[in-house]
């Protein structure tokens, strides 16, 4: 599995613009955009004390609510689009089905793309924290950093999960509709689509006495409800903790799905 | 223990044509060592037949055994194949993709001197996108080289070479075959290569067995021309596996008659100017186990 992996990194990282447009582009955009919003703030008046606080890990854990924003999905379903049509595109199963198990090469994909969300979330963790922390200091302030504590690293790291479960479930959709339709572009629009149709629902239902719908958009957003209110808060938990059961069964469920799709494909030409 | 052995593989496909019978009861034991020519129009079910043995189709029945073996992902680690067009991820390089493909096959990755082998050495480090077909045809054969497999299967490999390059990867076919002792599952259209490069072939005609054996089997003949004069007490001497040809007589006897029937002739004071047998081509025996019947 580990060589599989291997092998799957060497093509990922070959195909630069899809590199580029599917990991590197929202960290790189967010970064700007915060930099942005907060360098576009009134600066610090001649003499007075400016902006006393800052709470990097707060910001840094706000910004991984990137992974359950359609726009950003859309994004990583190119990167995973990259990793799972590529073979379609490239007629490249051909050449490695043969001497490999089915499951073992959807599984190494997956594994990619989670290696390389992972490492496009931190990025655009650090580069929110770099922002946060740094911008104050150009402009002159010496703001005191107020949430270096094990709460707030929990919280970052919790809302690094939820996020890149988020994502996994992404990539389990996007993978599922390119074996499906053995196609990049179905594979990149389904998804999002599906996303875009639960948040609008979602803006629908705002209001209606919280509707419990078992789609991976709610269930972020309620992760990430429970995280924000705290343990103590019985009906943030039990939403939280069915947005948990519901992020873990689609990505169960679309992994399942593919392998069990792929596995009885004919590939009589890709 | 054979290098191949088919059972009872049928396929067929649905589409928005209707279902095509693709394989039919098939059966095939493909000996080891040597060079095995697959044969047939297309239709025939000759690229089905490929695919289900590297595990890209499924059959609907039957069984597929390699080197002894069920064929599975293990077994099929021992078979190296170049299955239909020569694509590739056009953004690695040469070098890139043998690495690749070993790495998901779990198998040892040597590129260069694999690249060597098939005079690709000089394009290692270059990009497959910019890669003539013939570049691609080889690479092909070196990506099937990838593991020292026991099988190698090539579906059309000189397709795409010039007529040198065909001629080198002839050789390197024969070369497989009888220096490294892998056998050699070749498809090609081109009878007179099959002709010349296998040791064995299966003509196959609508997903069936139409014929197969040593190549030197099918293209022995028992037809033995005579350039004899006069022909009347030939053909009389024949009778009905007699035939008037040109200035002679095509004789249809066993080997084993011959000695004594060219001694008879003599006897009876026919002039033997030349005697010899016909060879058939694979061309006639293609066409004549794949032919139509209206």
């Amino acid at each position: 599995m580990r060589l599989s992996i291997r092998a799957e990194i060497i093509k990922l990282t070959r195909q630069r613009g899809a590199l580029f447009w599917g990991f590197l582009f929202i960290p790189l955009f967010t970064s700007l955009v915060t930099l942005a919003l907060v360098g576009g703030g009134p600066p610090p008046l001649a003499g007075a004390h400016a902006a006393s606080t800052i709470q990097p890990l707060h910001s840094a854990a706000r910004a991984f609510n990137v992974g359950g924003n359609p726009i950003a999905q859309l994004f990583y379903a190119i990167g995973a689009a990259a990793i799972f049509a590529v073979e379609y595109r490239h007629s490249g199963w051909r050449h490695i089905v043969p001497r490999a198990s089915r499951w073992t090469l959807i599984v190494s994909k997956f594994a990619t793309f989670a290696l390389f969300a992972a490492l496009s979330l931190a990025l655009v963790a650090l580069g929110d924290a770099l922002v946060t922390v740094a911008l104050p200091v150009l402009r002159g302030s010496s703001p005191a950093i107020t949430d270096l504590n094990a709460a707030a690293a929990g919280m970052v790291i919790l809302s690094f999960l939820i996020s890149l479960l988020e994502l996994t479930v992404l990539a389990g959709l996007v993978a599922l509709v390119a074996v499906a339709t053995r196609s990049a572009t179905g594979a990149i629009i389904a998804p999002f689509l599906l996303s875009l149709a639960a948040t609008m629902l979602e803006s629908y239902l705002a209001g209606s006495g919280g509707a419990v719908i078992p789609l991976p958009t709610f269930a972020g957003d309620a992760l990430r409800h429970w995280l924000a209110e705290g343990a103590g808060a019985a009906d943030a938990s039990r939403a939280g903790l069915f947005g948990l059961a519901t992020l873990l069964g689609w990505a169960a469920a679309s992994l399942g799905a593919t392998i069990a799709l792929f596995s009885r494909q004919d590939l009589v030409s890709e | 223990m054979s290098a191949i052995e088919l059972d009872g593989i049928s396929k067929r496909f649905r589409g928005r044509g209707g279902e095509v019978q693709a394989l039919d009861a098939l059966s095939l034991e493909i000996p080891r060592g040597g060079v095995f020519g697959l044969l047939g129009p297309n239709g025939a079910g000759k690229s089905t037949l490929l695919r289900i043995i590297t595990g890209l189709v499924h059959q609907d029945h039957g069984s597929v055994r390699l080197l002894g073996e069920a064929a599975g992902p293990a077994a099929r680690r021992r078979l190296g194949a170049l299955i239909d067009a020569p694509i590739f991820y056009p953004f690695l390089t040469a070098t890139e993709l043998l690495t690749v493909l070993a790495r998901t096959a779990h198998v040892a990755s040597n590129p260069l001197p694999l690249l060597q082998r098939v005079g690709l050495a000089a394009a290692a480090e270059r990009r497959i996108g910019g890669f003539s077909l013939g570049m691609k045809q080889r690479l092909g054969i070196a990506a099937a080289l990838l593991g020292n497999p026991e099988i190698v299967i090539l579906d059309e490999p000189t397709n795409g070479l010039d007529p040198e390059g065909m001629l080198e990867m002839r050789g390197l076919l024969r070369d497989l075959a009888e220096r490294d002792g892998i056998t050699v599952l070749l498809s090609s259209h081109l009878l007179d290569e099959v002709e010349r490069v296998c040791d064995r072939v299966a003509i196959l005609r609508r997903g069936r067995l139409a014929a197969h054996g040593k190549v030197s089997e099918l293209l022995h003949s028992d037809r033995l021309w005579l350039d004899a004069r006069p022909t009347a007490p030939v053909l009389a001497r024949l009778g009905a596996r007699g035939t008037p040809e040109g200035d002679g007589v095509v004789a249809q006897i066993d080997r084993s008659e011959a000695p004594g029937l060219i001694a008879a002739l003599v006897a009876d004071g026919v002039a033997i100017h030349e005697a010899r047998w016909l060879r058939a081509d694979l061309e006639e025996i293609f066409f004549a186990e794949t032919r139509e019947v209206p």
